[in-house]
This record gives structure tokens, sequence and C-alpha cells, in this order.
């Protein structure tokens, strides 16, 4: 097992897309064994710069992130990119279509990794599984690292513990799309951009935006990113450059302050959370109802109360009584 | 002995009516149209009371057909489309359909011509990605040499050459002229079509020009051909691609009403007079095997087309005119139990026919395994001839109108129509539906609505899901033999090794600012390709700067 | 075989120009349960490359303006170049069945005519999956 581990990390590192390939299929299903690869890749991470796209169903996500691979191949830098895509609550079934809108951009270049993941139920737009194909991207080696996600639901905000520069793309008569998005997402926007920037409301959007005033304050210093907001045509091409310069000035802006730590920080603490989670769930799904004895679920809140004290009071125990290992 | 037809005896036949089926009637299931119009099972004057029925055929609005006395004067025209291979073996064909009888308006020859898929993506025979597909579909030709062989023999006057081309279009129209050149015959003398059919993207997933420059290529050529071929019709309008791509035959009207539309506003943009263009604008049209509904369609729509074309300034009557091929639907044909196709194709082409249509593509009952037999598309061929002449449908100009239901049909698609083109329009129009992928999204959600209608039985299709039988079909079809590719790339080398290459790097080069120019808004391309038509380059090297120049786009 | 997660690429080759009953066929396998990997124009090499950098279970091509044989015949050898060995392979469209043996032979799983009633490709691939390997 643990063999097999070193072999596989040794060849994600080294680049393998078919090693990196089936690792994600086995972290999407949770596999103990992709836990133990993902340790290991760890000590590799860290090199990647994290984009995340954001943004209502049909304002142009993939193809603006299709214009981003080319501006960003263009500079010699390579490219992993995760594509999230709702799960049908129905079927659990899923369309994967941002491949498709990337085409052009990937085709024939071996240095760009496209991976279109369904959200499986996740609670919101991203799939659990996303951070931990981020490392694996960052552990290939890849420069840059984009998540696009779904554009709605509650999880559009964990995108922000993700990346280092949230793009937020709207298009204009972008108001009633704004609702339907979870609130807040503006607060978690580090540049704006206006695609579909050839219609002639365009400039009136970026005018109204830009008179939000969006800022984001450095929890680490006193100084603020005033979030630019701009007109771009991912079909026509135009500001796509002038995104991709925003996108790595807010980097570095956050790079020169202790704000870059508290990211990476705010990201794997995300990460445990998620991943603790996720076990319990599995964990918990796996116990029959009738390992309980019935007098439990009257009262299923209370149940649950102690169920938790339970797991709490025992994890400090084991920590007080000095577990050898840890 | 006289009747008395007063309202008094309607409403005591209505009465007498409603009393022997009170028994049964709420048994009835309510029927409805393909694209889901309900249908009633009895029509009477009362459905009609707000129907126009004083309308003539031959005068506006058309409803009734363009003619005043129908096919009687002359029959619509067999086009029946075809092309394999190389030109040569597409020209035994062309001979050959003639033999069998396939003719125009007036006895002229009309060659409905269509190209492999190489050509219409614009590769030339020695392309890698066109491996497999040379000559498959359709007929590869890319040289001068090959339209020299299209064209040798033919009198221009009375032939007509329908190119079923794709991105390629302007280029094949400048290696056709510059062959009639070489005949040493003007340009004038071109008789055709080029189908010019760009906004197919908006339905199709076909990668090509950037919409802003797919209409402007369109409108080069309408302009090009309106200067030195005036016959030409330089524009189709493809409604058959809108259908196929599973549009309902009301949607199909109305996307391809708007995409007509879309073509007038570029053509009065681009500051043509509405006389000068509109009228050079037609149609193809799919036409499924439901009957009244196909019949009711090709009514409204050339009503509904002659409206849109008042509405934009066309004064000349004629120019008004909806001039409409039909392609027997393709999609409704089945791979199950082959030879029923023929009876659906017999239904479809009656619908065009009853619906007063001016040309007809009859598909093949194999085209649902590949590519049609000699057999196969004779009978095809034979299906339109056997209704010319034997069932009496040529005598009366527009058998159908004043029928209480045709003519209710026709109303109630055309309101249907109406509210998807006008919603289009508010919404900018069909240009701005390529670019935000609307209209695909309205007809893959119908598409999806018909296979779940079939999957489920509720929309019976014989031998899909009705009378099935497991018997294997083991159907032969056509088959391009492989060896096609060599003697293709062959012609290609051949025609290459004779031309002066530096000749034809200019021209290129030509072309490439000429591309600019047309971006820039203060040139036209067509010359400049005719040029390089003339100098000897292929389908393909035309197209290299093209794309450089117009981009890469899919509607989504 | 059954697995919990069956992920699909779904393509047709770039310069075919129908659509429909690829797109038909992707929702229908959403509708079974499936993750649809959507892929309107790959060439041979890119449908291969998106198969093993989506690592799918299956690799479905549509067919409309011919070209099976040749697509086959690259696209096999292409699979297993990357190491997919336990892909399935399906096509379907318009394919003369004379053509489905020689499809076989050259390592396609199975064939599908168009317009089939549905649920016969997703229970196709529901049974066989995992269950192949490319020979």
């Amino acid at each position: 097992m643990t063999s097999t581990a070193v072999h596989t990390t040794e060849l994600v590192v080294g680049g393998s897309v078919r090693h990196a390939s089936r690792l994600i299929t086995e972290i999407e299903n949770g596999s103990p064994a992709a836990r133990e690869v993902l340790a290991r890749l760890l000590p590799h991470c860290g090199s990647a710069q994290r984009v995340g796209i954001t943004g209502p169903p049909g304002a142009g996500k993939s193809s603006l992130t299709a214009s981003l691979i080319k501006e960003i191949r263009a500079q010699g830098r390579t490219v992993g990119v995760i594509a999230v895509d709702p799960s049908s609550p129905f079927s659990q079934g899923a369309l994967l279509g941002d491949r498709d809108r990337m085409l052009e951009a990937a085709s024939g270049d071996a240095d760009v990794f496209i991976r279109s993941l369904a959200a499986r139920g996740a609670a919101g737009g991203l799939a659990v599984a996303v951070n931990d194909v981020v490392d694996v991207m960052d552990a290939m080696g890849k420069d840059v690292v984009i998540v696009e996600t779904v554009g709605v639901g509650q999880g559009e905000l964990e995108i922000a513990k993700i990346a280092h520069t949230v793009v937020l793309v709207l298009v204009p008569g972008y108001g009633d799309a704004l609702q339907a998005m979870k609130a807040g997402v503006t607060e978690i926007a580090d540049v704006v951009a206006v695609n579909k920037g050839d219609l002639p409301e365009a400039a009136g959007a970026v005018e109204d935006l830009r008179s939000q005033d969006y800022v984001r304050r450095d929890p680490t210093a006193d100084r603020t990113w005033v979030v630019p907001v701009l007109k771009v045509s991912a079909l026509r091409r135009e500001g796509i450059r002038e995104l991709a310069g925003l996108v790595d000035d807010h980097y570095r802006f956050t790079g020169d302050s202790a704000w870059r730590s508290e990211i990476e920080r705010n990201r794997r603490h995300a990460q445990f959370l998620s991943s603790v989670t996720e076990r319990l769930r599995a964990e918990l799904a796996a116990i029959p109802p009738d390992a309980f004895d019935d007098g439990r679920f009257s009262d299923p809140h209370l149940a649950a109360d102690e169920f938790v004290t339970d797991i709490v009071r025992a994890r400090a125990h084991l920590r007080a009584g000095g577990l050898a290992t840890n | 002995m006289t009747q008395d037809v007063s309202s008094d005896t309607f409403e005591s036949r209505k009465e007498e009516w409603e009393k022997r089926r009170a028994r049964y009637a709420d048994k009835l299931r309510p029927g409805k149209t393909l694209s889901g119009l309900p249908v009633k099972t009895l029509y009477t004057k009362e459905d009609v009371a707000g129907s126009d029925l004083d309308e003539m055929p031959g005068v506006y609005p058309f409803t009734r057909g363009l003619y005043p006395d129908g096919y009687a004067l002359t029959p619509w025209m067999q086009q029946m489309v075809f092309g394999y291979g190389t030109i040569e073996e597409t020209r035994q064909k062309m001979e050959m359909m003639v033999a069998e009888g396939m003719e125009g308006y007036f006895g002229h020859k009309v060659f409905n011509t269509v190209y492999d898929i190489p050509c219409m993506y614009g590769i030339d025979a020695d392309h890698p990605e066109a491996a497999g597909n040379l000559g498959q579909c359709g007929v590869h030709m890319s040289t001068g040499d090959d339209y020299d062989e299209l064209i040798r023999g033919w009198d221009l006057d009375s032939t007509n050459f329908s190119m079923i081309t794709g991105d390629n279009c302007l280029p094949a129209l400048a290696l056709l002229a510059a062959a009639v050149e070489r005949r040493g015959e003007p340009l004038a003398k071109m008789h055709g079509n080029s189908m010019n059919w760009y906004p197919r993207i908006a339905v199709q997933d076909v990668p090509s020009w950037e919409p802003k420059w797919g209409y402007a290529l369109m409108i080069d050529l309408i302009k090009w051909a309106k200067e030195n071929a005036p016959d030409w019709n330089p524009v189709n309008i493809f409604m058959y691609g809108i259908s196929e791509a599973g549009a309902t035959p009301v949607q199909e009207l109305a996307y391809g009403l708007a995409w007509g539309k879309s073509i007038i506003d570029a053509g009065l943009a681009a500051g043509m007079a509405p006389d000068d263009f509109i009228g050079r604008l037609s149609f193809q049209i799919g036409c499924t095997v439901n009957l009244f509904e196909e019949v009711a369609k090709f009514r409204a729509h050339r009503r509904m087309w002659a409206k849109i074309c008042k509405d934009a300034g066309v004064v000349k009557p004629s120019n008004m005119h909806a001039r409409v091929h039909v392609h027997t639907s393709g999609y409704v044909l089945t791979q199950q139990q082959l030879m029923n196709n023929t009876g659906r194709i017999t239904v479809q082409t009656l619908a065009a026919v009853l619906g007063g249509v001016a040309s007809i593509h009859t598909c093949s009952y194999d085209e649902a395994v590949g590519v049609p037999t000699e057999e196969s598309h004779r009978t095809a061929l034979r299906t339109q001839q056997v209704l010319m002449w034997e069932s009496g449908l040529r005598e009366v100009a527009d058998p159908l109108g004043g029928s209480y239901f045709v003519e209710r049909l026709t109303d109630d698609v055309e309101a249907a129509a109406w509210e998807i083109y006008d919603e289009i329009e508010a919404n900018g129009g069909y240009l701005r539906g390529i670019e935000t992928g609307e209209i695909k999204r309205a007809i893959d959600n119908s598409s999806y609505e018909l296979k779940k209608m079939i999957n489920s039985g509720e929309l019976p299709v014989v031998g899909v899901n009705r009378y099935v039988s497991d018997e294997k079909e083991n159907y032969e079809p056509f088959r391009v033999d492989e060896s096609i590719e060599e003697k293709a790339k062959a012609r290609l080398d051949a025609y290459r090794a004779r031309r002066d290459d530096a000749a034809v790097k200019a021209a290129l080069d030509n072309v490439r600012v000429a591309c600019e120019a047309l971006k820039s808004g203060d040139g036209s391309l067509m010359p400049a390709l005719v040029d390089a038509a003339r100098a000897g380059a292929t389908n393909g090297e035309m197209m290299v700067p093209m794309r450089e120049a117009f981009g890469w786009f899919v509607s989504e | 075989m059954s697995k919990e997660h069956i992920k699909v690429l779904l393509a047709k080759k770039k310069i075919d120009v129908h659509g429909r009953g690829t797109k038909l066929i992707a929702r229908e396998l959403r509708d079974a349960g499936m993750e649809v990997v959507y892929f309107r124009f790959g060439v041979v090499e890119e449908i291969a490359e998106a198969a093993l950098q989506e690592d799918v279970d299956v690799v479905g091509v549509s067919i409309m303006t011919s070209g099976q044989i040749q697509i086959a015949r690259e696209l096999i050898p292409a699979l297993k170049a990357r190491g997919l060995h336990e892909v399935l392979v399906i096509m379907g469209g318009i394919i003369p069945e004379v053509d489905y043996e020689p499809l076989q032979t050259l390592g396609v799983h199975r064939c599908f005519p168009p317009g089939l009633p549905g649920g016969a490709v997703a229970e196709y691939i529901k049974r066989n999956v995992g269950t192949v390997s490319l020979a």
C-alpha cells in the first residue's frame, strides 16, 4: 500500500497525467489510499498560483477561462483547470460541458490539464474534492491552477478560501443574476470582469460596479486592495491580457504582507473542516439505525448532542492520556 | 334541389353532431401537432371566422402560393442533392440524373451538389484531418480543374448550380466564377445558389467564424453577386438545419424567419436598398411526416415572410416571395425496417407539394444508414415524379385552401411562430441569439422532449416503438471507395504542379490584405478571392487567411 | 458490474456537422445517473487526451458523416498508448450494420443505431463498464 503510494507520488510529481488523473478519481470517491498519496504530495505543493472564477450561469465563465488559459500559456506558464458542473439532484448524473468550451485553448497542448468535476451534491457550487485536486495539480508542477465554479449556491463563497485571487464574472444586466447567486459574492471578489463587453449596456454596468467602491482589507496590515472592475469580451478576446495582469497584481499584493500566509492557513483550515465533515458523515452513514437502541431516537437532537459530546470528550481523554504517537 | 344553409341549419346540425358523439366524446384523447398545437376532431366554419378566406394565389401575402396557377404552368423543381468522390464521379452522376429526368423550372437543369466535409470545413485533400472524410458525404472540389469539369458542356443560361458549401462558401463561388471566365463567358450568365448559411451555427455544432465577421462575409458575397452575377441567388436560409437540430415545425418557422430578418437588417445596415437584395433571398425548409402541420407551415411561411419584407420596405411584390426548396426531413427516417422510410418520404413529399413549395429534394430511404445507393436515389426522384404525373396534384393551385382545418391550422401555426419570433427580435434578434446560445438551448430542449415522447411511446414511430422487429437489416449502403483519397490527392498535386506558385502566393497575400480591409469596413473580399482562384489557389488555401482573420467560434 | 459513479466521454469528430444525437445521448446518460463529459470537436488525439485527463470509464463516439472505420483505427491505439486499457468504447449514429463487425475487430466494444428508444445505451454501459479490456 505504502510503496504504491510512494510510487504514485513520484509519478504525479513527475507530471504523469495518467496517474494524476486516476488519483483525482480516487479523491472524488473518497478513497483512503488517495489520502495517503495526498499526504505525500503536500511537500511538493505551494508553488502554484490559484485563481478562482465565479459568476452566475451564462456569464461566460468557461469562455473567459479559455481566454485566460491562452494568455497564461502565451506567457510560457503551465496551467491546470478544474471545472465544476452541477450534479442532478434526481439522477446524480451530470453534464460536464466546460471542457467543450475550452477546447480551442487546450487542444493539443500537453501543458494544459483540464479536469471536469461533478459537484455530487456538495453543499453548493464546489465539489468537496476541489481543494485536494488543486493540490494534485500544484504537485504536478502547474504554475497556475484555475478553479471554475458552478455559479450558484452556498458553496460559491468557498472559492475565496481556495483561491489566491477570485475573479467574479458578470454580464451587463447582472442585477438579477447577482441576486440569484449567494448574497455576499461581491464580498469575496478580488477582480470583477464584466464579460460580453461589446454589449452597449456594458459601459453602464462597469460604471455602476465601480461606484460600489469594493475593497478588500488586508487582515494583517493597514492597507486595502481596491477591487478593479474591467470590461472584457471572451468572444472577441478583448481585455483578457489586462485581466490576467490584474490577477497577477492582486497575487503580488497579497504576497507583500502576511496576508498570503493568512490565505494559506485559511485554506488548510477549510480543507481540514471539509475532510472531517465528509469522513464523519461517511462513518455515521455506515452505522445502521439498529446499532442504536430505539430510545435514542425519541429525541434525535438530544441523542446527537450526547453523541458529539462523547466524541469530543473521547478525543480530549486520548490527548490527555499522552497518546504515544501524537 | 336547393338546401337552406342558414345558421339555424348549422346550429341544429351541430346539435345533432354533438348528440351523436356524446356517448364517447370524453374518451377521445385530445390530439396535437408535432409542435404541440392542439388539434380538434372536427373543424367548421366557426373555426375560420377570424381567417382571411379571400386570398388569391400569386397575390400578396401569398399564403396560397407564389403563382396564380400553382404548378399548372410548370411543376416544382426536382432538386436532388448529390455529390460524392471527386468531380469525376459526381460528373457521371450529374449526367445520369439529367437522363433520369431531373428538371427545374421550364426544363432547366438543376444541380444541387453537396460538398464533402473537408471542403465545407476548408481543408484540402492533403490535410491530415481530411482523412476518412474525403469524398464520403459529398464531392471533393477544391481546384480550378474541379470547377472546369463541373460546368463543362452545360449551357450556363439554362443550368442552375446550387452549391451546398459550408465555411467555404465564398471561395467556392470565386472558383466557379473563375471557371466561367476560363470558358470565356460573362459572369452574368451564372445561375444558381450560394448557401451562405453562416447563421446555421446558432443551431448546429459546427465551429465557424465569429458572428460579426460571419455576417460581414455574407453581405460581402451578396454585394459581389448583385454587381457581377445578378441572377445568382446569394443566400439560402437554412431552416432545414434548424429542424434537423431538433426544432419543432413552429420553432423552425420562427427561427428561420428571424434568421432571414437578420440578413435583411445586415443588408440594410450595409447600405443596400430593400428591393436590391431581399428578393434574392431564398429558403430551404425541412418537412416531417406530420402532414397538415407541414402544409400549414409552408402556407404561413409565405405569408409571414411577405409581411416581414413589406415591413422592411420592399415594394415590388415578387421581391416578397418566399422561394422555398424543401429537403424532406432526414431525422424522421429510421434505421429499423429501412423500407418503411419509402412510406414516410412519400407523405413528406405530398406535404411539400400540398404546401405549394418551389423545389423539392426527396431523401432516399437508406439515408439512415449512409450515403444512398444509385437505386434508392433514383427511387426518391421517382417518388416526386409519381406525385408530379400520376396523382393529379399539379392541376389545382393550393388544393387545401379553404379547408376549415388547414386554414385554421395555418393561422395557429402563424400565431405561435410570431410569438417566438417577436421574443427573439425583442432580445436583439437572431445574431444575438447566436452569441447567447438561446436558440440552440430552446431547440435542444425540444429535441429532448421529442425523444422522451418516442421513448414513452406517446409519439408512435413504426419499427421503433411500434411493430418492433428483431431482424437484422444488414443493408449494404453505397460505399465510396477509400482509393478516392489517393485520387483526390493526385488531382490536387497535378493541379498544383501546373500553376505559378509565386502568383498564387501573391494572390493569397492579397486575400489576407482584403480580409483585414473587410474587417475594418472599407473593402471587400470577394474580388480578391476571385483573383486568387484565377491565379490557381485552392479551396483550402483560400481558407487559411480567412481562418486567421475571422476567428473560430462555436455557439454554445 | 455496477459502479457508483460512471464517467463517460461523449465525442464527435471535429469536422462532423451534426450534434443532435450526441446531445440526446448525453442527456439520457445524465438522467441515468452518469457523469458525462460532452466534447464536440475533437480530432482523435484530442479525444484520447480528454479521456486520459478526465479518467473516464467509457468513450462514446457519435458518427454522422462517415469516417467510423478511420476513427476506430486511430482511436483504439491512441487510447492504449495512454494506458487506457480498460475503457469501454462505443460508437453510435449513421453506421451501417454491416460495419459493426469490422469495428468490433478494431476494438470498438459496441455500436448503436440512431434513434433507439431510451435507456438502451445506458443499460449497456451499466452492464459492461469495468468488465472489458482493449485487446
